[in-house]
């Protein structure tokens, strides 16, 4: 019986290292093979540090450095200028990753960028301020397009009393009248002009009941505190928080507000239009629910948190309740270390993911930091989405991963499935699949993404392999996970079937490593995880139903067949001598009517029909038929058979047969 | 916020009209004159489209079609010769909420008024424009206008006109941002009430010539088009006219015609017999000018006396100034 222990097995079904050719990972300092090219990011030119202007224009609250300087750059052909530009970047960027700051104090050389705002990496930081700079752009839009319609109404309203108050004495006194007119002493003698008016117009004021009701509308418009720059004395509400619960509880105090408010518009527009009825429209308002508060105008609620604090029930339950309120609330869960639990490694995102697809009409966004700027136009359909949008973002800042920017450690995530792109739009048209994105992940149809690492080998030959990035490849950056790992040399694997990582150490030699079991066992749920918001996001492949030869179906009896669709007939003559007229033919030229109104009348459309046809002579019909400008009039046979000149008028008639 | 609300709370309106709400007194209009069928078919319009009385404005200018507004019970401005449509762009300007539909003559569009027809087509504000064309002058009796068919006798031609007729059709298609060109006949109401209302749907300058009997003055030019159903031509299409069996049934002289085809509609246009009948031409994409020029400024007290103050300063003579 062979009884030596194949060392390489043993370690990846129970991590215990039973021979000296088995080196920890952590004293070789090894980091993905993959990633042996991304050490130093500052000379990149890359979508970060990100510029985040203080006055967004059309929509774009956010753009990279590079593309700001390149903006300066094209304008400039001194080489001397443009190699001073570029190195100014350089030193902004190795500045950002240590602090942000305002971009006009950073970059200090001239040409001046043409824009304001603040340089912001990728960092712990980041997405809030990201999401809260596209927040403030979509509220800015919302603000102005309230404004001018609130603005319009005020005046509207204005004008009705304005009007009212013309009409009454009170507006027609003589110092009324003098100002109205502009007109001095000698030109007009506005006294004996208020008593001619009070005399030949008597007062017409609206009811007092309008007329209370419109100046309630004014207050209550005028000093609204849901949108900034109005008339109001008290401060405009925030809807920026921190917490869910403090959200549901702002929420929660200012329902009245909002629900007087809604009422206040919907009225102020019904008024203005000159539609309130009182008795239909005042019990009907008075009796608003929170479903009449329409998402689409409100102001939105920005509520960011970190995932941490979903630890606490009571954030969390709030936070299930702002998902479903179907309200505009927009949640940013934050989300710093995917790898802290290692028996549920990215749980909570799966957690998070979990509630807003199962509510069904959230719209959701996930994505890796790093990810953010290309998905800026979903960021952005998500705050315009009339709804509730829940947002969960990877920061990569765990501060666990030494050594690795948080920009790689989030790339670095979606590059491993552990946190992939993935969007889901309840408001897009179209078939089921299409409400679900998997925009820019790498190689969306693939399991793993995988790359060519090209290499020198032990014979200074230049060789090739093909690698998949993994979740092990993921976890192998955090220093906790050192112990699921073991280095080995290749040779020593004696074709042991274990899975194994291709690493790199310090002075980048390549080397092979063990993965533990329940860490490869993690990387399969990791992937079937991945399957599954592919397989929501994949068109359905047409499943082709052969076609079968049938027997030709019995022909069914006539009376069985489904009645015909009823199609419009054109008028036919009634059974009979009676007279009748095409009417849908008749252009309601008057013709007839003015011969006799009583037997020719108009229907709703105003065309003619006989209505009574005793109502009048045969020589009535006759002549109406011949006066008829198209022809439609059929005069039949006369009634009264002793009728004068009945010969002459028959003969007259056989042309209208 | 509360739009939804608006929404809901309008449609809790009774909003049904009858046609009784828009005819306003007895046209005094000849009997069997073919103004009286446009009347009745935008009558119906209104009332199917539930177009509030008064958010509904006629403008016209001089001629027999332009006593329209007079028997509207809506708002209308019985304008002054050939200026129905600078009266109506400038009502359409200052209160785009309101539906502006304009009524003009052969005369007062095509003659004295042409150079506001044109420039009223490339402007392509929304205004629904119907030309009610009868080919003569029947307000100032019988005299030739610029449609008149070449040889009409009348009191300024006795021996007979001696121009060809001007093709409203053709000359609208030639102008650029030309929107939506139609033509109608008076004597064929269903069809007519289709066309008014395709076009009545359509944003922009919808130009309806609608072909309409004289029985006054001209009471034989079109009787042969009226009796003879075959020289009418039905232009069809899936996103033109929808003939009922009835129609279908007497007019059987029908073409297929695409109205996103503008060579086609052109070719189409210039056809005099038979008649074509239906939407010529349809672009929705043309931009209305008063979306281009729209301001979101309110018009305030204010702000429109500071506007009259620095068009009056323009002119005022300053004594100090000039002293200086």
């Amino acid at each position: 019986m062979h009884s030596e222990i194949n060392a390489p097995l043993a370690f990846h079904l129970t991590g215990v290292k039973s021979a000296e050719e088995l080196e920890p990972v952590e004293t070789l300092g090894l980091r993905p093979a993959l990633l042996a090219a991304y050490r130093d990011l500052s000379p990149l030119r890359y979508d970060f540090p990100l510029v985040l202007p203080d006055k967004p224009v059309d929509g774009e609250f956010a753009r990279p450095l590079s593309a700001v300087v390149d903006a300066v750059l094209e304008k400039i052909t001194d080489d001397r200028v443009r190699a001073q530009a570029l190195a100014k970047e350089r030193e902004i960027r190795a500045h950002a990753a240590i602090e942000s700051g305002s971009l006009q104090r950073l970059w200090n050389i001239e040409p001046a960028l043409p824009v304001e705002g603040q340089v912001v990496d990728c960092d712990a930081v980041l997405p809030a301020r990201f999401f809260t700079a596209a927040w403030s752009a979509v509220q800015a839009g919302k603000t102005r397009r309230f404004h001018e319609e609130a603005d319009r109404l005020i005046l509207q309203l204005g004008n009705i009393l304005a009007a009212d108050l013309a009409q009454s004495d009170e507006g027609r006194t003589p110092e009324k009248l003098a100002a109205s007119l502009a007109a001095t002493e000698e030109s007009f003698d506005t006294k004996a002009l208020s008593r001619l008016l009070s005399k030949a117009l008597p007062e017409r004021r609206l009811p007092k009941s309008r007329s209370r009701r419109i100046r309630t509308l004014l207050a209550t418009l005028k000093s609204q505190r849901f949108f900034a720059g109005g008339q109001a004395a008290a401060r405009p509400y925030s809807f920026l928080f921190y917490g869910c619960a403090a959200a549901l509880q702002a929420m929660r105090e200012r329902r009245t507000a909002a629900l007087e408010f809604t009422q206040a518009m919907a009225a102020a527009r019904l008024e203005a239009g000159g539609n309130y009825i009182e008795a239909v429209h005042d019990p009907l308002l008075r009796g608003l629910a929170d479903s009449a508060l329409d998402p689409a105008l409100m102001p939105d609620y920005l509520v960011c948190i970190n995932a941490q604090a979903l630890k606490m029930p009571a954030e969390a339950s709030a936070l299930a309740e702002l998902l479903e309120s179907a309200l505009p609330v927009k949640i940013l869960v934050q989300h710093d270390d995917l790898l802290e639990k290692r028996t549920a490694m990215c749980a909570q995102a799966r957690l998070v993911l979990g509630m807003a697809l199962g509510l069904n009409d959230v719209f959701f966004l996930q994505s890796a930091a790093s990810n953010l700027y290309p998905l800026r136009g979903r960021v952005l359909h998500g705050f315009e989405y009339p709804g509730t949008a829940l947002f969960s973002v990877f920061s990569g800042a765990s501060g666990r991963i030494e050594g690795l920017a948080p920009y790689l450690v989030a790339a670095a995530a979606m590059e491993a499935r552990a946190f992939p792109a993935f969007s889901y739009d309840p408001s897009a048209r179209g078939e089921r699949w299409e409400r679900y994105s998997l925009e820019n992940n790498p190689q969306p149809q693939a399991d793993w993404v995988r790359h060519r690492l090209d290499f020198e080998d032990a014979e200074h030959q230049r060789a090739s392999e093909e690698l998949a990035f993994t979740l092990t490849d993921f976890a192998s950056l955090d220093a906790r996970y050192a112990g699921s790992f073991a280095a080995v040399p290749r040779e020593k694997l004696n074709g042991t079937d274990v899975p194994t990582l291709r690493m790199v150490d310090g002075e980048n030699r390549l080397q092979t490593v063990i993965v533990a079991e329940p860490l490869a066992r993690a990387a399969e749920r990791c992937l079937d995880a991945w399957r599954g918001l592919q397989s929501l996001a994949r068109r359905p492949v047409a499943v082709e139903v052969p076609v079968v030869e049938v027997p030709a179906p019995t022909p069914a009896p006539e009376a069985a067949k489904p009645a015909a669709a009823p199609v419009a007939e054109a008028p036919k003559a009634p059974a009979g001598d009676a007279p009748y007229i095409e009417t849908p033919r008749c252009t309601t030229c008057e013709e007839c009517v003015k011969i006799n109104n009583r037997m020719f009348v108009y229907d709703a459309n105003k065309q003619a029909y006989i209505a009574d046809p005793k109502a009048g002579s045969y020589k009535d019909l006759v002549e109406a038929a011949e006066s008829c400008q198209v022809s439609i009039i059929h005069p039949g046979k006369p009634l009264d058979p002793d009728e004068p000149g009945l010969d002459e008028l028959l003969k007259r008639a056989e042309a209208f047969a | 916020m509360s739009d939804y609300a608006t929404q809901c709370l309008l449609r809790l309106h009774d909003e049904r009209f009858e046609l009784e709400d828009y005819q306003s007194g007895v046209p005094r209009w000849c009997s069997g004159c073919g103004d009286n069928a446009i009347l009745a078919a935008v009558q119906k319009l209104c009332r199917d489209e539930s177009l509030h009385p008064e958010k509904t404005v006629f403008v016209s200018g001089i001629g027999c079609s332009s006593r329209f507004p007079h028997y509207m019970k809506t708002y209308g401005f019985h304008g002054i010769h050939g200026r129905a449509l600078p009266v109506a762009e400038g009502v359409r300007m200052a209160r785009p909420d309101l539906n502006v539909f304009v009524n003009t003559g052969d005369g007062d569009c095509c003659s004295i008024g042409a150079a506001h027809w044109i420039h009223a087509v490339r402007y392509n504000m929304n205004l629904t424009v119907m030309l009610h064309d009868n080919e003569i002058y029947g307000l100032t009796k019988k005299q030739a206008s610029p449609t008149s068919p070449r040889g009409t006798r009348s009191n300024t031609t006795p021996r007979g006109s001696y121009l060809e007729a001007l093709n409203p059709l053709t000359v609208t298609l030639g102008i650029q941002n030309v929107s939506f060109v139609a033509q109608a006949v008076d004597w064929i109401p269903e069809v007519l009430y289709q066309v008014i209302r395709a076009a009545y749907h359509h944003k922009g300058f919808s130009f309806v010539r609608i072909i309409q009997r004289c029985p006054e003055w001209l009471p034989d030019l079109f009787e042969p088009y009226v009796k003879d159903p075959k020289k009418t031509m039905l232009l069809t299409h899936k996103d033109g006219l929808q003939l009922s069996d009835a129609v279908a049934r007497t007019y059987t002289n029908q073409k297929s015609h695409d109205p996103s085809n503008l060579s086609a509609a052109r070719e189409t246009a210039s056809q005099v017999d038979p008649i074509p009948v239906g939407i010529l031409y349809r672009n929705a994409a043309v931009p209305c000018y008063e979306d281009l020029r729209r301001s979101t400024k309110l018009r305030t007290a204010e702000y429109i006396k500071a506007g009259l103050e620095a068009e009056f300063d323009k002119f005022t003579v300053w004594p100090e100034k000039q002293a200086a």
